[in-house]
């Protein structure tokens, strides 16, 4: 049972997010601006924070740097500004993510289930030295190839062989770029000029499986026009 | 389309130079012609007797009426001078019965009558008695002193004496009034000498001609029968005693036809027309007199001329000279036509752009109106001349050499005055024509020194001075003066230098500002009078044209952050809407129509959702507020990358995907993930819009410096708006707006952010077909591997 404070001036909205929150089993707090989360996080043990930006009283991007003195909590901002400038500010004073409004629902409890994993579980991993042999891994995605078993948060994803390989390949050169002809290249183990798209859906398929928001990757970034890598979040 | 048309108007240099030659051609035609009408009418014939028959020319009718009276004359010729056939001089005359044109001999004077001989024999003597005749006075009086004068100037040339025996002198001497008679006496004496001698001559010429021969008459074309009726004396070329005989003599033969016949009556000549070939002989044969006052006349032709004489030359050469000369009259009307129709089409063709639209404009045409229509018409006196010269040398209308010489110089005035006239056009259609005036030019200049009167006006006293000051220095201060006008002078080279670089700052400052660099400031440092008042203004313009700009940038990016700030404050509202529209789906609600309606609710909310981020994204983007991580990325990548991106939704949309792709890498510079911004709106579009089950075609080229990437697809909907108007903003293809998904803004993104990362985004839209263009310039080598 994980408590989770929510903060919006919209009371429609907090309540909504208490529903979405209550119905996957969180016990949820609601605050309208950042004195009263500041409030409620004295007097409660919060896991985990949903804040808005833009608020009366005290603003979101204060509130997170008062209580970032203090805890290491995850944070997701839940704001209506989706500029890059926006969420990098989020992101620099201590926000875990970010979600922009008007948000999907689905998505926003699958970022909270994630940031409490990690929260948590991977707490303790990242903790103890990676020595491990034949272990791979960048934030919450982890890849064991003595057991060929691939994880994000914790939870165990399924992929094909080939989507495996790849993903293993990239993790294993993370933080590096690679075009599609190399990829193809170290997994294929064929040196053809490809002119076909076999690379590209295999790495959306990878996406789609181990990123919440596909189109937002957290993990396996494109790099348009130049290639792919696997975001080195350990650095 | 715009290339199509003006080349429509273009007219190659080849083809003007064609129509040139046509007109030199026509010229040379039209010479020839006129030419070939002048020598026709050069005297022969007139230009009306074109197309008639021989028969109704003047010159057929002259020698008609010369041969028949010429032919008279032999007979009485033959009459006066023969009896019975046999030369006969001892008939007598009587010379003031001759010189009336009476013949009686039954009335003679003896006095004034004399042998023919004697008549004929005096004529060397006439010259003399005229010319003492000519130099009597009429106002003389003509008392006995003057006749008296007059018997002892004539004395011994009245050689010969009448038959009475008695001189003309004697004669008159004993008359009433002497001198009168006598001076006629002796006029009418020279008249009938020399007239008879005249006579005689051309009847010995025509006896030697038939002598040895029958006295017959030689054949001929002309027939006649004239006859007078009062003397019943009558000749005759045809075997007949009177004028019917002839008639029917004429009508028998099947070769001869009547050119004439009718009789006169003192002075009135009637035409029986029934026997008249044509109006012309009727009004050439009544005022003929062959006879005298009453006379009948019948003539008549053999058909074709055959006999060798004047009238058949005259006859092959109208044969031939008449077809020439109305064929030269049609060719010539038909050049003369032909050579308007191209002149005007010349001054239509000439003067517009050629291919590389340039100003078909030559040096002629830069030199003033004046000075050209001067050259033109000094050209034209020098062939004026060279043409009468021609004229003074031959006749009006030359044949042979001088008609090509004529021709050559008609040609010559021909192009000096196309050549102006030409100019003139051109002149028109470049509007300088009153521009490029010498007139113009002195009003322009004159207008300028007045505006400008004060800097003219005092750099015209100060230059006066200078030179004023040179002269009294060399002029009176001797070495010393010279050393002091090398100094002013050097002097004024520093200040004239000075004032130049002056200058030459001010108009780098001038280009500068106008390449862009509004901040760019002239040193004013070290400037003097002109250039630092220049410099001065050069710079506040700079300062004005910098606040303008700033101003608008400013506006727009206020507008954009209103935008944007509106667009924010639209979210909160709509994240609320968004999700209780979730919450109502989740719930169990009874009536049938309840979640249709959410349905409805859910839709149009997302759409909401997206149609709100696209506007933030388009004023964003259209105010240039946008920052653009520019990096040399692969287009081919990318359009692999991004084709993997939207695989399955061209799947679901039931879509095939044809790559085409070029083999090696397409570098270019851009912002990858902008781009891909581009390309996803891109996809969207075909994904909703094109039509299911059909080909995708994504294809790509590399040439000439430029990476090019097209995507072509069939619309599910006819397109009526063009290409270009699908890229404004809030238009879409389909008409029925809000019918689908989509703001509508998705192609102005696209288009905005590829123009801002430098390169070109084009849309064609032709009925069901739909092809985009994203076309950037190749970077670096271009197409080195990976």
């Amino acid at each position: 049972m994980y408590n989770i404070l929510v903060c919006d001036d919209e009371k429609e909205i907090t309540d909504a997010i208490e529903i979405y929150l209550e119905q996957e089993g969180y016990r949820v707090f609601k605050a309208y601006n950042g004195k009263e989360v500041l409030k409620v996080m004295q007097q409660e043990t919060i896991h985990l924070l949903i804040v808005d930006l833009m608020m009366p009283e005290l603003d979101g991007i204060h509130t997170i740097m008062q209580i970032r003195k203090t805890s290491s909590l995850p944070i997701i901002v839940l704001s209506a500004k989706s500029q890059d400038a926006d969420k990098i500010l989020g992101l620099n004073v201590g926000a875990d993510d970010y979600v922009t409004k008007p948000f999907n629902p689905l998505e926003l409890v699958a970022r909270v289930k994630s940031q409490l994993r990690r929260y948590t579980a991977l707490g303790n991993i990242t903790e103890d030295p990676e020595e491990e042999e034949g272990v791979y891994h960048s934030g919450g995605l982890r890849i064991d190839d003595n057991k060929k078993e691939c994880t994000v948060d914790g939870e165990l994803i399924r992929l094909t062989r080939i989507e495996y390989k790849v993903l293993l390949f990239l993790l294993q050169h993370k933080g590096k770029v690679f075009s599609i002809e190399q990829i193809y290249q170290n997994i294929w183990k064929e040196d053809a000029y490809l002119a076909d798209n076999t690379v590209t859906v295999h790495i959306r398929h990878i996406r789609e499986k181990i990123e919440i928001d596909p189109k937002n990757p957290r993990y396996l970034k494109v790099v348009w026009g130049i290639g792919y890598k696997v975001e080195d979040l350990d650095a | 389309m715009k290339n199509s048309r003006q080349k429509k108007r273009n007219y190659s240099m080849g083809l003007k130079a064609v129509m040139v030659c046509l007109q030199a051609l026509c010229v040379v035609i039209i010479v020839v012609c006129v030419t070939t009408l002048g020598y026709w009418t050069d005297g022969t014939y007139q230009l009306s007797e074109l197309g008639k028959s021989f028969e109704e020319t003047s010159v057929f009718l002259d020698d008609v009426e010369r041969t028949v009276r010429s032919k008279i004359n032999c007979r009485r010729n033959e009459a006066l001078f023969e009896k019975d056939g046999v030369e006969d001089l001892d008939k007598k005359i009587d010379i003031r019965q001759y010189v009336s044109g009476i013949t009686d001999s039954a009335n003679q004077n003896e006095n004034t009558t004399y042998l023919l001989r004697d008549l004929i024999n005096f004529y060397p003597k006439t010259g003399q008695l005229q010319a003492v005749v000519d130099q009597l006075d009429s106002s003389d009086d003509p008392g006995d002193a003057s006749f008296e004068n007059l018997v002892s100037r004539t004395q011994g040339l009245e050689t010969i004496l009448p038959v009475s025996g008695s001189s003309l002198a004697d004669t008159a001497r004993v008359s009433g009034s002497p001198y009168t008679k006598l001076s006629e006496y002796y006029s009418s004496l020279c008249q009938t000498s020399s007239d008879l001698y005249a006579r005689y001559q051309s009847y010995r010429a025509e006896a030697e001609n038939l002598h040895g021969e029958a006295h017959q008459e030689a054949p001929g074309n002309i027939w006649y029968f004239v006859e007078n009726t009062t003397a019943k004396t009558s000749y005759s070329n045809l075997n007949a005693k009177n004028c019917s005989e002839a008639r029917s003599i004429i009508e028998k033969d099947e070769e001869k036809q009547f050119l004439f016949e009718g009789s006169r009556t003192m002075n009135i000549m009637v035409a029986d027309t029934e026997r008249c070939m044509n109006t012309a002989a009727i009004s050439k044969f009544i005022d003929t007199v062959f006879l005298g006052a009453n006379e009948r006349v019948l003539i008549a032709v053999t058909s074709g001329y055959p006999v060798g004489d004047s009238v058949h030359e005259d006859y092959v050469a109208y044969q031939t000279r008449e077809p020439i000369t109305i064929g030269s009259m049609v060719l010539g009307t038909f050049a003369v036509l032909l050579l308007i129709v191209l002149f005007v089409l010349s001054l239509l063709v000439t003067g517009r752009p050629d291919r590389e639209f340039l100003l078909d404009e030559n040096w002629f045409d830069r030199i003033p109106l004046e000075i050209a229509a001067g050259i033109a018409l000094v050209a034209a006196i020098v062939f004026y001349y060279l043409l009468n010269g021609l004229n003074r040398r031959s006749t009006l209308f030359p044949a042979g050499h001088d008609r090509r010489y004529l021709a050559a110089l008609c040609v010559g005035e021909y192009l000096i005055f196309l050549s102006l006239f030409s100019s003139i056009a051109r002149r028109r259609k470049h509007r300088t024509l009153a521009v490029n005036t010498v007139l113009y030019t002195l009003v322009r200049v004159s207008r300028q020194v007045i505006t400008a009167k004060v800097t003219s006006r005092r750099l015209f006293v100060v230059y006066t001075l200078f030179i004023l000051a040179n002269f009294l220095f060399l002029r009176f201060f001797g070495a010393a003066g010279i050393v002091i006008v090398i100094v002013m002078d050097l002097a004024l080279l520093l200040y004239l230098m000075r004032d130049q670089i002056g200058k030459l700052s001010v108009r780098q400052g001038l280009r500068e500002i106008s390449k862009g660099r509004l901040d760019y400031k002239i040193d004013e440092h070290g400037l003097t009078g002109d250039s630092l008042e220049m410099a001065k203004a050069v710079n506040e313009m700079g300062d004005g044209l910098q606040k303008a700009v700033d101003s608008m940038v400013k506006n727009e990016r206020l507008k954009a952050e209103l935008i944007t700030n509106v667009s924010h404050d639209l979210k909160t509202p709509l994240t609320s809407v968004i999700n209780y529209v979730d919450l109502l789906k989740r719930l169990d609600l009874q009536d049938i129509h309840a979640k249709e309606y959410i349905e409805v609710l859910d839709h149009k909310s997302q759409r909401l959702k997206s149609l709100i981020n696209d506007l933030i994204d388009a004023s964003k983007i259209s105010s240039g507020n946008v920052k653009l991580d520019m990096a040399e990325i692969d287009l081919r990548s990318m359009l692999l990358m991004a084709e993997g991106e939207f695989e399955e939704r061209f799947e679901d949309a039931g879509l095939t995907v044809k790559l085409d792709l070029v083999k090696a890498p397409a570098r270019i510079m851009a912002d990858g993930s902008q781009l891909y911004r581009v390309l996803d709106n891109l996809f969207s579009n075909i994904a909703k819009y094109a039509k299911k089950g059909t080909e995708v075609k994504i294809s790509m080229a590399v040439s000439d410096g430029f990476v090019n990437a097209s995507f072509a697809n069939v619309s599910g909907q006819y397109l009526e708006k063009s290409g270009d108007e699908l890229l404004e903003r809030f238009v879409r293809g389909d008409k029925a707006r809000g019918s689908s998904e989509g703001s509508g803004l998705g192609l102005s993104i696209a288009k905005n952010l590829t123009e801002l990362m430098g390169g070109k985004f084009e849309v064609k839209a032709e009925g069901y077909e739909y092809t985009a263009w994203v076309t950037f310039p190749a970077a670096g080598a271009g197409t080195d591997k990976v």
